[in-house]
């Protein structure tokens, strides 16, 4: 099987996106199914930023509040504030700050999102969101509509369905700032682990270099 | 870009592709077996006419033009003809249909193309065709005398009655009259007339010799004659007539036994009287059996007899001069009376004659032109123009094997192409910018 560039690939869609946005942004990435790649695209995305030398916060969505019918209950608190302890990664790879995962809430306002996104712009070049499903999800849709841009992850090949096209009426409605869609190879999304627990690194491995787990990724591919 | 778009979307399907060539090469040998290849077979009729260039044989008039062949060969006549020598199932129309004839203006060679399912068949339709064509040809050919004989022969039949009727005519008018059967009729009868007057003085003479004769012989010759001939004619009757023989026989005994009993007895002997009595009485009746067998039976002598029959042959003969004198001025009578009316008989006889010679010089002149006329038609028979140039010997495939096969393949091709945009076409999947931007209604900005 032909090898695919996906850092290639992702260092294009990179500088699009660098080029779409300015000043310190915050991206969130969601689509409109678990499967279409957007734990994939965001892991990527932030680590393709920080290979360039940007300084950058991957917000990842714990277990419970990804799944958008199992979402849990949204806090009756809802000023409740965004944590900002904040993991920070190795030399090259963008910090990690996982929202939903044990001892820490699961649902979040709007108003909430934009203060803790207000504290990431003064500290990161890029914040990206990984948003996952919005669609039945009242914390990831604020995370949305609060970032400056939203990316669509769509999974290149599959059939299109009435929730693409209720995602895009979501956004739209909720007022989010959609930048474009970024389609995923299926393989790429095959051979990627997001990672199932708060202490693993978007990428698996803990290879110094930051574009070393996806080139790893590609090789899986590759090899698959 | 739309050969690239083409490209790409061959490539995407290209495992369609190739399975859908797979599947139908696999067919193919399946289907070429289904499918009955059709074939042809070509015989060819040659037409010999008046634009046929280098030909000794040419008539002035084309039966046919050339251009009309592909017609008279397709004509119902001709396939039905065929159709039956062949005893062939299909029907005429739909043997029709498998036939096909392009006559060319240049050329006098016209090919009967013929296309079925049955090879042998084929072969056999398409000679069949061309016989039957020169058959038909052939009688069109001697059609057109067919009229001028028929109306020659009508002409005949005219003249041939009108000879007979005036043949009648002068039949019965010969009857009512021979000699106006003549054209010298008053020579031929002035000539019979005297003919018959001749004959009638010679025949008179005749009579009144004959009548003399007879006369002569009946009475004068015949008193002398018969005196002197009485004795002989009794003595011959006597001896011819068997009863008076039979008495005298009986007699003569008699008389003899007399004299042998006188010689040796005396007049004392007792059977002498009645012995001289029974001779009497015996010659008695012997003299009247010789007067009863002369007064009675005359004929028995042959010399009466030749008497009479001379009297009578005299007599029949100045008869038989009488009758023919009689005759005879019967028919010179009739032969003046013919003379008298010749006149008017004559001219009617002469008259019927001349129609009769003019009607015989117009049936001569109208055979003369009908054995022409067949002479003619069976010459453009003979020479009808058409014949067989070339009989079909096979059948090939209409359609070469590599010609079938090309566009088997290329029809392949197109349904493998075909069936990939079908698919192409039918799959939701998203695969392009212009689908997401479809879908979401935003624009793509990357692809990973």
């Amino acid at each position: 099987m032909k090898d695919i560039d996906f850092i290639g690939r992702l260092g294009v869609t990179r500088a699009r996106i660098e080029a779409a946005v300015s000043g310190a942004s915050v991206l969130a990435v969601t689509s409109a199914l678990r499967t279409d790649g957007s734990t994939f695209l965001a892991a990527g995305l932030a680590q393709s930023l920080c290979s360039v030398g940007h300084e950058v916060l991957l917000v990842r969505m714990g277990e419970g509040s990804t799944t958008d019918r199992t979402a849990p209950v949204r806090s009756r608190k809802a000023d409740r504030e965004v944590p900002v302890s904040v993991r920070e990664g190795k030399s090259g790879e963008p910090d990690t700050l996982y929202l939903g995962w044990s001892g820490s809430p699961a649902s979040y306002s709007l108003e909430a999102a934009q203060a803790a996104f207000a504290r990431f712009r003064e500290r990161y070049a890029f914040t990206i969101v990984d948003a996952t499903v919005v669609l039945g999800n009242g914390t990831a849709l604020s995370l949305a509509r609060a970032a400056d841009g939203v990316l669509i992850a769509l999974e290149k090949g599959r059939s299109g369905r009435e929730v693409d096209r209720e995602l895009a009426k979501v956004l739209r409605a909720a007022g989010a700032t959609t930048l474009g869609i970024v389609t995923i190879d299926r393989r790429a999304i095959k051979s990627f682990s997001g990672g199932s627990e708060p202490a693993t690194l978007p990428l698996r491995g803990s290879r110094a270099s930051a574009e070393e787990p996806l080139a790893r990724t590609a090789s899986v591919v590759s090899s698959g | 870009m739309k050969l690239r778009s083409f490209g790409a979307v061959l490539w995407q399907r290209r495992f369609l592709i190739a399975g859908v060539i797979v599947v139908a090469l696999l067919c193919v040998p399946i289907l070429t077996k289904m499918i009955a290849p059709t074939y042809e077979a070509t015989s060819e009729v040659s037409y010999v006419g008046s634009g046929s260039a280098g030909n000794t044989i040419s008539l002035s008039n084309a039966i046919l033009p050339t251009s009309d062949l592909p017609q008279l060969v397709l004509s119902y006549a001709v396939i039905a003809d065929a159709k039956q020598a062949l005893n062939l199932h299909d029907s005429v129309d739909e043997l029709r249909l498998t036939t096909s004839v392009k006559a060319s203006p240049h050329s006098n060679v016209v090919p009967i193309v013929v296309r079925m399912k049955d090879r042998s068949n084929a072969v056999l339709f398409a000679n069949a065709l061309a016989d039957s064509t020169v058959h038909h040809y052939k009688e069109i050919a001697a059609r057109q005398y067919d009229d001028v004989i028929s109306h020659i022969r009508a002409q005949l039949d005219g003249e041939r009655n009108e000879i007979r009727t005036i043949d009648a005519s002068l039949q019965q008018a010969v009857q009512l009259d021979s000699f106006v059967g003549s054209s010298d009729a008053l020579d031929t009868i002035s000539k019979h007339l005297d003919d018959l007057e001749v004959q009638r003085g010679t025949a008179y003479a005749t009579y009144v010799a004959d009548r003399a004769a007879a006369s002569a012989q009946a009475s004068g010759t015949s008193d002398t004659d018969r005196a002197g001939l009485a004795s002989a004619i009794h003595e011959q009757v006597l001896t011819n007539d068997l009863t008076y023989q039979a008495v005298k026989t009986a007699q003569s005994k008699d008389v003899a036994e007399l004299a042998a009993t006188r010689a040796g007895y005396t007049d004392s002997f007792p059977g002498l009287p009645g012995l001289v009595a029974k001779v009497k009485i015996e010659t008695k009746a012997a003299d009247q059996a010789a007067q009863q067998a002369i007064s009675e039976h005359p004929g028995n002598s042959a010399t009466y007899a030749q008497v009479v029959l001379n009297e009578h042959n005299a007599a029949a003969l100045a008869s038989g001069d009488k009758a023919r004198v009689t005759a005879l001025d019967h028919d010179i009578s009739i032969a003046r009376s013919r003379l008298s009316d010749l006149p008017h008989v004559g001219v009617r006889a002469d008259l019927l004659r001349l129609q009769r010679d003019s009607a015989s010089a117009a049936y001569t002149a109208l055979d003369t032109r009908y054995q022409q006329t067949l002479a003619d038609r069976a010459q453009a028979a003979a020479l009808g123009a058409a014949f067989v140039l070339d009989h079909a010997t096979m059948a090939a495939p209409r359609i070469p094997e590599l010609a079938i096969a090309t566009v088997l393949a290329a029809l392949i091709l197109l349904l493998a192409i075909g069936v990939a945009y079908a698919a192409e076409a039918l799959d939701p999947r998203i695969r392009t910018a212009a689908d997401v931007e479809d879908l979401y209604g935003m624009p793509r900005i990357g692809s990973v």
